[in-house]
């Protein structure tokens, strides 16, 4: 692939941004934020999350479970009992270690955090590069 | 209490559906009908397929896209106009909102349910089916309806009415039925998994709440609350 046939025309450019702005300033060092990008659920968290100030758990949850019919007719109680698991032992933990989100366990919310431009750039190009992917 | 209690049991079984769409469009209206309490959510373009989510008392019941729910969309008495009992698309959202129906409905879509019930009823040709009539002058609407029933069937048919006089040849008349004072019914309980029931409540002129089941259990109860103790 490549040339005409990127499937992601726009590529976030780092040089539009400079450390140290105060607001919207959080960039993990660079193997935190590929680490963290590095799986599916944990992209759709994050570019979920580029639009939502704070969601509930639950929310989240659903949002991926509408992911999952993608690929299966219905998501039992089972199925979305596993995504709440996995979201609250692993990926949410693994985002808020990265400053990608705050993870407030006592009630269940996700915050969003301030990206920096080319942070939330590259959030935008991993999620539209895994689904221009997916539909070629 | 309805007859049965299939109108509280439904209201008890009110599920919370949330929509998730880019474009919500006129879903939820679309829905409203139905024995649930829609939210709606919007997604940022680029995420998943418009889809529901279902919960009850007990948390998540389940997920569907909305192309899977379509077919559930139209009306009971629509998808049932060709004659099938229950339209196959039907099946996976009966199972996540339950088999028990609730919706307000018009006279016409009542008249429509009430017709197909009656029609199954005729199908099948044997079993217990019981219809409420208000007043006599509603029977009247529907006696040939009846007769053909009892004449063409094996039926034990039952029709009970909230007034002191009406006589119909070959069927169980029980008059000055409280319950059909108050409610619009009609339930049958034929061989196999033949059981369905209606229920519905007037609320204003031509408006009714109605809620219909194919659950054995709660048809069996609508048909111990019809069936006079002492006969």
């Amino acid at each position: 692939m490549g040339g005409d046939d990127s499937p992601v025309r726009s590529l976030p450019d780092a040089g539009d941004w400079t450390p140290s702005h105060g607001s919207g300033d959080v960039a993990p060092p660079p193997d935190d934020l590929f680490a963290a990008l590095s799986d599916a659920t944990r992209r759709r968290v994050t570019w979920y999350l580029l639009d939502e100030s704070s969601v509930s758990l639950h929310e989240l949850a659903d949002v991926l479970a509408g992911w999952h019919l993608d690929d299966q007719t219905t998501v039992g109680p089972d199925d979305y009992q596993n995504i709440v698991a996995a979201l609250h032992h692993s990926h949410l933990p693994v985002l808020d270690d990265a400053g990608l989100v705050v993870y407030h366990r006592d009630d269940a919310t996700v915050e969003a955090t301030s990206l920096a431009p080319v942070v939330e750039d590259t959030v935008r190009f991993a999620h539209a590069y895994a689904t221009a992917l997916a539909q070629r | 209490m309805s007859p049965g209690g299939v109108l509280e049991a439904a209201a008890e079984r009110r599920k919370k559906l949330v929509y998730y769409a880019s474009d919500p469009g006129d879903f939820a209206e679309r829905f409203a009908a139905r024995n649930v309490d829609v939210t709606v959510r919007e997604l940022p373009a680029g995420g998943p397929d418009p889809f529901v989510t279902v919960r009850d008392d007990a948390g998540f019941k389940g997920a569907v896209t909305v192309a899977t729910m379509e077919g559930v969309l139209a009306a009971p008495a629509a998808a049932t106009a060709d004659g099938e009992a229950v339209a196959p698309a039907y099946e996976p959202m009966l199972d996540l909102l339950d088999d028990t129906l609730f919706a307000s409905l018009s006279r016409r879509q009542l008249l429509a349910t009430t017709r197909e019930f009656e029609d199954r009823a005729w199908r099948t040709g044997t079993g217990v089916l019981h219809a409420g009539f208000q007043t006599v002058a509603e029977f009247e609407a529907q006696r040939s309806t009846y007769r053909r029933l009892a004449d063409g069937t094996s039926l034990d048919i039952h029709v009970h009415v909230a007034a002191p006089d009406l006589d119909v040849s070959g069927v169980t008349v029980h008059r000055d039925s409280e319950y059909a004072a108050d409610y619009w019914f009609v339930a049958f309980d034929g061989p196999g998994d033949g059981q369905c029931a209606l229920v519905a409540e007037k609320t204003g002129e031509d408006d009714f709440e109605g809620a219909w089941t194919y659950d054995p259990d709660l048809v069996a109860r609508v048909l111990d609350d019809l069936t006079p103790a002492d006969r």
